[in-house]
């Protein structure tokens, strides 16, 4: 698998990444990165505590992070969270985060398997 | 005319003696031109082309000429390594136009003497050195470059020199200094080459510079960086603000690289370091060292995600060293430990704590925002949070998702701007002191010329100089009711060393008299505040300004008093303008603590107590509240005869005296009323 599938396997775009970061092997090593990321565990523990203020910047964080790895998917998925939250508002819909929760689990599952072979 | 026998006979005679000798017929001639133009190659039917029977192509047929205009032409050929001669003759054989031609080939050395030759060897050189040489500095050219050198494959180090700032020099100085600073420039890179090095002129700011021989990459950044310092070191005669600064890239030619492949790459390493100035930059370069000693930029990451600051991080490296903060307290904290070595800003808006336009504003309190640049990296691209940043004083806002190459060349174009603007105050700067310096000299020849011959000592101007502008700015600070700006306010204090200029029409006899002046001569002393003001109103240019407009108001109206008695108009209290009340003051007060051949110098303290008493003039209480303020810094501030003991006699200070006057001194009992005339 190179890193082309692994992007359409975690429904991200690898062409619009490579284009932003022109580095193959730049690229890579943030992808690797991702899983240790700290980022979705304190959006994970903010919405668990009911911290709503934390929870925003988080995600916020997070749909950065996302977005400039090109993780297309898991963006559109955050950026739907964190519109819900903006303000520190109490999150009312619990699609939007069930949908980033699956979106990471795509993207850590496939980087996972990438980094295996 | 000559019959067909004739013409072969004399052919004959020819080959003895030519090379070669032709009967070119007219209409052959007409045809072989219409096969060989210029550039094309000849073919068997261009008779006329057999110059020295080699396959050359004539671009302008002599025997076509001689055909044309029915006469005899004569042309030299030179076909390496031969010279030759062609004469073609026109002639008409049994009635047919024919060209004779005869082609000799030429020994080099018997065509043209020994010292002909030499001559014919140097207009050859100096037309070519003409054609290759550049007119402002004496170095190779472009087309040197293009014809001899950008295809070359050859051992050596290859270097592109940038001049930096020419535009500018040549906007602010003149295009004349451009060229100064160029020729220099070349100058002083010559005296540092080695033999064999070629340095080359190739753009309007650009130089290459080739260095044969040269394998090492250590000793070529060394040379380069030595470069770029004896740049730095250029002063040009008469334009003592110009600086001289270059960048230079340098390469070490690959094998079989042509020396325009192995430029183009210096080029390359060059832009790198163009925001740097005085910088070289070769392969080996990991830390750009530019003539101070600095490193590169520094650029500051602030992102409460370290993933983000990685990112960035890498993308900016290697050009740029970089220093991260995770919150907006630990930025400015940072900003505070680093603030003079920090080139540029990257700020996140949303962070824990304070956020980004929370640093902003803190970096506003502080002032930090005119010198370091900051570029906003946000997700948010709410137009309104971008109109917030830029009021908020960012230079430049940057959105995710970052495009590499974007964010490099705004990093880079921010702080290629500010590194500029800090030149520039730099230059400005310094102009501004020199001005200055040399206004201040102009007034204080002036006022000493006018000084001297009242014997005067040089330091009375001085202390009435730093008098009045002591006076005047502890006076703006207790009230607002003289309006005056900072401008206003300095020209007071330049215009004080004109006070007394006027004495200059005063006779001598009464300036110097040791003794009581009469009431004539006082009338006559009195004149000079009248006569100064005058003085200044005949002058036909400059009326306008505010400088002569106060100096001929202090010149007139320095010995007016605060009740209206003093002269020469009588003015009372703020009539007085506040110019001339305040160098009334200086002077009396420096008048009191300096030698005077009638009196020696009271101290500081007497003299403080004396005006303040009222006994040695009239003047408005708040000056005098601002006198006794002063008071105390005064000994350290002036150039006083008073810092030594009081009463002290003339006669045992050694102090300049005008020729004429009288060590005399009189009786220590004067009453300050007679003082009071003296000291003007």
């Amino acid at each position: 698998m190179d890193l082309k599938e692994l992007y359409d396997q975690i429904g991200g775009n690898y062409q619009e990444t490579i284009s932003r970061l022109p580095s193959e092997p730049m690229v890579k090593k943030f992808v690797l990165k991702y899983p240790a990321d700290p980022t979705y565990a304190q959006l994970q523990a903010a919405i668990a505590q009911k911290d709503w203020e934390t929870a925003f910047r988080a995600a916020h964080t997070l749909k950065g992070v996302a977005q400039n790895l090109g993780f297309d998917r898991l963006y559109t998925a955050v950026f739907a969270l964190t519109e819900q939250l903006r303000g520190g508002k109490p999150m009312q819909n619990e699609q939007d985060w069930l949908a980033v929760q699956q979106a990471q689990k795509t993207v850590l599952d496939g980087i996972a398997q990438f980094e295996q072979q | 005319m000559k019959t067909m026998q004739q013409a072969q006979q004399m052919l004959k005679a020819y080959k003895q003696v030519f090379t070669y000798a032709y009967l070119l017929p007219g209409e052959k001639l007409e045809q072989g031109l219409a096969h060989a133009g210029p550039g094309q190659a000849p073919t068997k039917e261009c008779l006329y082309c057999r110059c020295a029977g080699t396959a050359k192509r004539c671009s302008c047929c002599i025997g076509h000429e001689a055909l044309k205009k029915r006469d005899q032409r004569t042309r030299v050929e030179y076909v390496d390594p031969d010279v030759y001669q062609i004469t073609a003759e026109y002639m008409e054989v049994e009635g047919k136009p024919t060209v004779l031609e005869l082609v000799q080939r030429v020994e080099l050395s018997s065509m043209v003497g020994q010292a002909g030759s030499l001559h014919l060897m140097e207009m050859l050189q100096s037309y070519r050195s003409r054609m290759y040489q550049d007119s402002v500095t004496g170095v190779f050219n472009r087309n040197y470059y293009d014809d001899e050198l950008r295809d070359r494959v050859m051992q050596a180090a290859v270097a592109m020199i940038d001049l930096d700032n020419l535009k500018f020099t040549n906007n602010t100085f003149g295009h004349q200094s451009g060229d100064l600073v160029l020729a220099a420039l070349a100058k002083t890179i010559r005296m540092n080459l080695r033999d064999g090095d070629l340095l080359v002129r190739v753009g309007g700011d650009e130089f290459a510079l080739v260095m044969p021989g040269m394998r090492d990459e250590f000793t070529l950044h060394n040379r380069l960086q030595s470069l770029c310092d004896c740049a730095q070191a250029i002063r040009i005669p008469d334009s003592p603000y110009l600086r001289v600064s270059i960048s230079i890239g340098g390469v070490i030619a690959e094998k079989n690289e042509t020396v325009d492949s192995a430029l183009q790459r210096a080029d390359k390493l060059l832009h790198h370091v163009k925001g740097a100035r005085s910088t070289a930059i070769t392969d080996i370069s990991e830390k750009l060292v530019d003539a101070d000693g600095q490193e590169r930029p520094l650029v500051l990451i602030v992102d409460d995600s370290a993933f983000n600051r990685e990112l960035l991080a890498d993308m900016l490296q290697p050009e740029y060293a970089i220093i991260e903060a995770g919150s907006g307290m630990q930025a400015l904290k940072i900003l505070n430990d680093h603030a003079e070595e920090i080139s540029l800003v990257l700020l996140d808006i949303v962070m824990p704590g304070m956020d980004g336009f929370a640093v902003l504003k803190a970096m506003e309190n502080r002032n930090m925002l005119e010198e370091t640049p900051v570029i906003m990296i946000s997700g948010e691209s709410a137009n309104d949070t971008i109109r917030h940043a830029y009021e908020m004083g960012v230079s430049d806002y940057v959105t995710r998702p970052f495009d590499e190459r974007i964010v490099r060349r705004r990093v880079n174009n921010t702080i290629m701007l500010y590194a500029r603007q800090r030149r520039l105050v730099d230059m400005i700067g310094r102009q501004i002191h020199e001005k200055e310096r040399n206004n201040r000299m102009m007034g204080y020849i002036l006022s000493h010329i006018v000084e001297y011959r009242n014997g005067e000592s040089g330091p009375h101007l001085l202390n009435v100089r730093t008098l009045t502008e002591e006076l005047l700015n502890t006076l703006l600070l207790l009230t607002d009711q003289y309006r005056l700006t900072v401008q206003e306010r300095e020209l007071i204090v330049e215009a004080s060393t004109l006070h007394d200029i006027g004495k200059i029409a005063v006779d001598d006899k009464i300036l110097n008299k040791p003794g009581k002046l009469t009431a004539e001569e006082f009338a006559v002393m009195k004149t000079h505040t009248t006569i100064g003001d005058e003085m200044l109103a005949a002058m036909t240019e400059y009326q306008d300004e505010s400088l002569v407009h106060f100096a001929r108001q202090i010149c007139r109206w320095h010995h007016e008093r605060w009740d209206g008695k003093g002269y020469p108009d009588g003015l009372k209290g703020n009539d007085i303008p506040i110019g001339a009340q305040v160098v009334a003051l200086a002077d009396v007060y420096d008048a009191l603590t300096s030698t005077r051949v009638y009196k020696p110098p009271y101290t500081h303290g007497q003299a403080v107590k004396m005006v303040m008493n009222g006994e040695c003039g009239q003047f408005n209480p708040l000056l005098l509240e601002c006198l006794r303020r002063i008071a105390p810094q005064l000994p350290n501030i002036l150039h006083s005869d008073a810092q030594t003991q009081p009463g002290c006699p003339v006669g045992a200070k050694a102090t300049e005296k005008a020729p004429g006057e009288q060590q005399k001194i009189k009786g220590k009992g004067k009453s300050c009323k007679i003082r009071n005339t003296r000291l003007i």
